[in-house]
């Protein structure tokens, strides 16, 4: 069953867990401190509660490694019988809030209705409760009884417990496989028991580890405060106490009792944050380690590719009138673990004139998202443009310095990213964000910058503008925020349009009204588009050259009618399989099988070829360039001479 | 506003019945102490005359019920009744000593965030030696506990350098002193808090600095100032406010230990002092007046959240 199968994860994960050196250590310390605790009586060299008179502050010696306090007792007697009262104290809390809050976290979760609105009522009214106040006030009838003072705490404690939870509970409840066990008939407890605990028990270990080190820290203070401390095994927060009254006398005394609490707490903290990045399906707390600023220099290109390609050079249109000219553009980021940098744009080469449309068009994962912000000089760290170069309206901008690069930005390029409704922050209105855009461009009084809002808006073909820019972009449809994408990205009043995937997280009918929307403005404003897509049908409708990407370079380029009707590239005929829409009067290849592979996966021979149903022996030798395939046309394939043969026989199969 | 409105309304609305209950707790404390309380007082030995006198005196011998309605109808109107010691009204000691914990407290949470969310903000921004100290110190500082601090500075700062002193509270009526006496246990006090904010804020601030709205808004030409300080900032506030929020909890709590340290004369030794002294209606006002805070606290954070997050409003 699901236990059974679980439990070899749960081993690998202990052995993760010991793996990484800072876990061990700390799991290594605590398991010292309950150990050197039990077996005080005969580990100590001294008694912890024994006076010697004769022996009153005396530094670390031989016969005191860590010398005497006021009263003459050892100190590192009184830190090893110490440590185990503070340890179990606090898993007693911990216990008792686990005990309590987990059942009945669990039960309100999945069974919903009146037992959670119960239970999540108790809940709310443990936070109400100054937990740590009301344990010192038990104090009153309790004195110096540790047992009943925590227990209280771990009650307290239940509610946050409880509401976590429940929390996690009701995330998995509706889960196919809790399903699947309700439909075999297993019964609540078996479900609850069974899968649904498994599953959350990660995150609850984290609450544990936490709780185990609050716990410490609570009952340190209470000792401190003289209200939970046990003559006989006067734990850590006694003794900082004691010290704290000798601090003048002997500051000493401040640094045993002090270092080994302090190490305590950190080993539980750190167990506590190793169990929630090992722990499967939680999102790891990340640490993005940053590299230095890597410079070109570093980048190594696969030590097999091929010498610079001169094909690809050859322009697809005269470069003259390019408004923007991409020559061999390389993206790259550091390869794990590794300290080279792994090419996800591949010497990436286009031209686009002025007032015309270029799709770019490939899988997910092909490198065009990275190419259209290479362009606009937002790379997110760690990744570098390696080498090339991108020359706007005669601008080299790769070379130039970040403060002219943001110059363009806005003004003469515009960007339209994937998701809409991700693209507008999110805690400010339409209206705001708009306006705040517009005034870093045009520099108007606030009356103008508001008119031309609502203008915008309205050019965007929003009905109702002054309303819209009231609202939050929660509050609108996925299709109405991508209009205001659009209308911020124009406000600039940009040369060039660039839309990453515009019309992918819309709605199929949407989709064709920002597609309109986008060539209307083109054909008003006479901007050029770059339009990101993996859709040939957007390319037809709405483009007049095209560069297909595959695996990081351009596969095939041409216009875009040309291309679509007589393509000659194996990965674009595949594309064009799968459209709903293609008839059969075209070569048609079965649908790509698989999906793009990880950069560094990518073979050094054709990249298309473990998936290309047309290739052959002469296709896994080496790298294949960009080849002249006829007018204006460009094509990535060995077998370029044979494809219409190859792709005709591949029909009547 | 409005809708921000009616859900402050509303958690207010379901606070006075939470509060009601925690007040009864706080009165049943009484029945929990053994025997009857005049002797819990006075002690074992007091002649039975003078337990019997006590306990007279101050009610305590009618039926539990009846103690129940009256002190209960005497709170709701703020008489909390008064100390089996000093014979001092409750209210009046609770109020006297209310601005010494709201002074520490407050001070640490300037301290907290006006210190926590720069150097957040720097380690999001400057992975190099910023980042790498906050990271190192993190753990060591959000272990030290609070009252090893306190020693610490009283010894190094007061003690040795004689630029503080080691204990006491001035009135805010003289201001400069007030903050004089305010800087040590207000440091104690701040600093591991401080430390597990910036590394909250360096978190949230790495999750915004990567959404696509911040991409959007750079490509349309915002400044990177503007980014990162109107619109990185300000979408990392919710998260962090709602990690403020339970901090100042523990600043309250935090304010028990420190205030004793410190011999402050705020709600946190009165606490501890109605405890040593077996003062029960003193110990039952701290409890009420402590939970009335925590309520307010949480009221507050919740209402901030959903003023900082248009998501959350209006639900």
């Amino acid at each position: 069953m699901a236990q059974a199968g679980r439990l070899p994860a749960t081993r690998a994960w202990l052995r993760a867990l010991l793996h990484s050196p800072v876990s061990a250590v700390s799991l290594l310390w605590l398991l010292a401190v309950v150990v050197v605790s039990v077996f005080a009586p005969l580990l100590a060299p001294y008694s912890p509660v024994q006076d010697n008179l004769t022996a009153l502050f005396q530094g670390p010696s031989l016969h005191h490694l860590l010398g005497t306090d006021e009263l003459g007792r050892d100190v590192l007697s009184r830190l090893m019988f110490g440590g185990g009262t503070l340890l179990w104290g606090a898993a007693e809390a911990t216990g008792v809030a686990l005990l309590l809050g987990v059942p009945a976290g669990l039960l309100a979760g999945y069974s919903g209705g009146k037992p959670d609105r119960l239970l999540s009522w108790l809940a709310d009214l443990s936070f109400a409760v100054p937990a740590f106040v009301v344990v010192v006030a038990l104090a009153v009838i309790y004195p110096q009884n540790v047992v009943i003072l925590m227990g209280a705490l771990g009650v307290i404690a239940a509610g946050g417990v409880l509401r976590f939870t429940r929390n996690l509970t009701r995330a998995v409840r509706d889960e196919l496989y809790v399903d699947a066990a309700r439909v075999d008939g297993l019964t609540r407890r078996q479900i609850l028991v069974g899968h649904v605990l498994p599953v959350i028990s990660p995150p609850l270990v984290v609450q544990a580890f936490t709780g185990m080190s609050v716990g410490v820290i609570v009952l340190a203070s209470l000792s401190f405060l003289g209200l939970g401390t046990n003559p006989e095994t006067p734990n850590w927060g006694q003794l900082i106490y004691d010290a704290s009254q000798q601090v003048t006398t002997d500051p000493w005394l401040m640094v045993p009792s002090g270092a080994v609490l302090v190490l305590t707490v950190m080993a539980l903290n750190f167990l506590g944050s190793s169990v929630r990045d090992l722990a499967p399906g939680t999102r790891p707390g990340v640490r993005v380690r940053r590299p230095r600023r890597t410079g070109p220099g570093r980048w190594l290109p696969p030590a097999e590719s091929a010498a610079p390609d001169e094909s690809a050079q050859v322009p697809v249109e005269p470069s003259a009138e390019s408004l923007l000219r991409v020559r061999d553009l390389v993206v790259a980021f550091p390869a794990p673990g590794e300290g080279r940098l792994q090419a996800v744009v591949d010497r990436v080469s286009f031209d686009l004139p002025a007032g015309q449309t270029l799709g770019l068009v490939g899988e997910s994962g092909c490198g065009k998202t990275m190419s259209v912000l290479a362009i606009q000089g937002l790379i997110p760290a760690p990744g570098v443009i390696a080498s090339g170069s991108v020359r706007f309206d005669g601008t080299e901008l790769i070379s130039a310095s970040s403060r002219s690069v943001a110059a363009v930005r806005g003004t003469r390029i515009g960007y339209i990213s994937q998701d809409p409704m991700t693209a507008l922050d999110p805690s400010f209105t339409i209206g705001s964000q708009l306006r705040e855009v517009l005034r870093r461009h045009t520099r108007a009084g606030r009356r103008v910058v508001r008119e031309r809002s609502l203008d915008l808006l309205r050019e965007v073909g929003i009905a109702d503008p002054a309303a819209t820019a009231r609202l939050y972009p929660h509050q609108i449809s996925g299709g109405m925020a991508q209009r205001v994408a659009i209308a911020i990205a124009l406000s600039g009043q940009p040369d060039l349009l660039i839309a990453d995937e515009p019309t992918t997280a819309l709605d199929v009918t949407v989709q064709a009204e920002i597609l309109d929307l986008l060539r209307d403005l083109k054909e008003r404003r006479t901007m050029a588009l770059l339009l990101v897509t993996h859709d040939l049908g957007v390319v037809a409708d709405a483009c007049d050259s095209v560069a297909v990407m595959y695996a990081g370079q351009i596969v095939e380029q041409g216009g875009a009618e040309d291309v679509l009707s007589n393509s000659r590239h194996p990965y674009t005929l595949g594309l064009l399989s799968s459209m709903p829409a293609a008839t059969g009067t075209r070569a048609r290849l079965a649908a790509i099988r698989g999906a793009v592979p990880a950069p560094r996966d990518w073979p050094v021979s054709c990249r298309f070829a473990p998936r290309c149903p047309l290739a052959a022996d002469v296709c896994r030798v080496g790298p294949v360039a960009l080849a002249q395939a006829g007018p204006g046309r460009l094509s990535r394939c060995v077998r370029l001479a044979e494809l219409p043969e190859l792709t005709a026989e591949q029909v009547l199969a | 506003m409005v809708p921000v409105l009616r859900m402050a309304l509303g958690r207010l609305a379901l606070a006075v019945p939470m509060l009601f209950v925690v007040a009864t707790a706080t009165f049943f404390l009484q029945q929990l102490v053994p025997g009857d309380p005049g002797s819990f007082i006075l002690g074992k030995d007091a002649a039975p005359a003078e337990i019997r006198q006590f306990d007279v005196s101050l009610g305590l011998n009618r039926p539990v019920l009846v103690q129940y309605g009256a002190w209960l109808g005497r709170a709701v109107r703020g008489n909390l009744g008064e100390s089996w010691t000093t014979r001092e009204p409750v209210a009046q000691t609770l109020l006297a000593a209310a601005p010494v914990t709201l002074s520490l407290a407050g001070l640490a949470l300037l301290v907290i965030v006006g210190l926590g969310v720069p150097l957040g903000t720097l380690a999001a921004l400057r992975p190099g030696i910023i980042d790498r100290i906050v990271q190192a110190s993190a753990g060591f500082a959000i272990a030290l506990p609070n009252f090893w601090l306190g020693v610490g500075l009283v010894l190094l700062l007061a003690v040795d350098l004689k630029l503080f002193p080691a204990t006491g509270y001035v009135s805010l009526s003289d201001p400069a002193q007030w903050l004089h006496s305010l800087v040590l246990p207000v440091l104690a006090l701040a600093a591991g808090m401080t430390v597990s904010l910036a590394l909250q804020v360096r978190s949230a601030m790495i999750d915004v600095l990567a959404a696509d709205y911040i991409r959007s808004l750079r490509a349309a030409g915002l400044p990177r100032r503007s980014v990162l300080f109107r619109h990185a900032l300000r979408n990392c506030m919710a998260p962090v406010v709602t990690t403020v929020g339970f901090q100042l909890l523990g600043l309250l709590a935090g304010a028990v230990v420190i205030e004793q340290l410190f011999n402050l004369p705020g709600l946190g030794s009165v606490m501890v002092s109605s405890v040593t002294e077996h003062d029960i209606p003193l110990v039952q006002g701290a409890v009420l007046l402590f939970a009335v805070l925590v309520v307010a606290v949480n009221l507050v954070t919740d209402v901030a959240a959903a003023v900082l997050n248009p998501r959350a409003r209006g639900r």
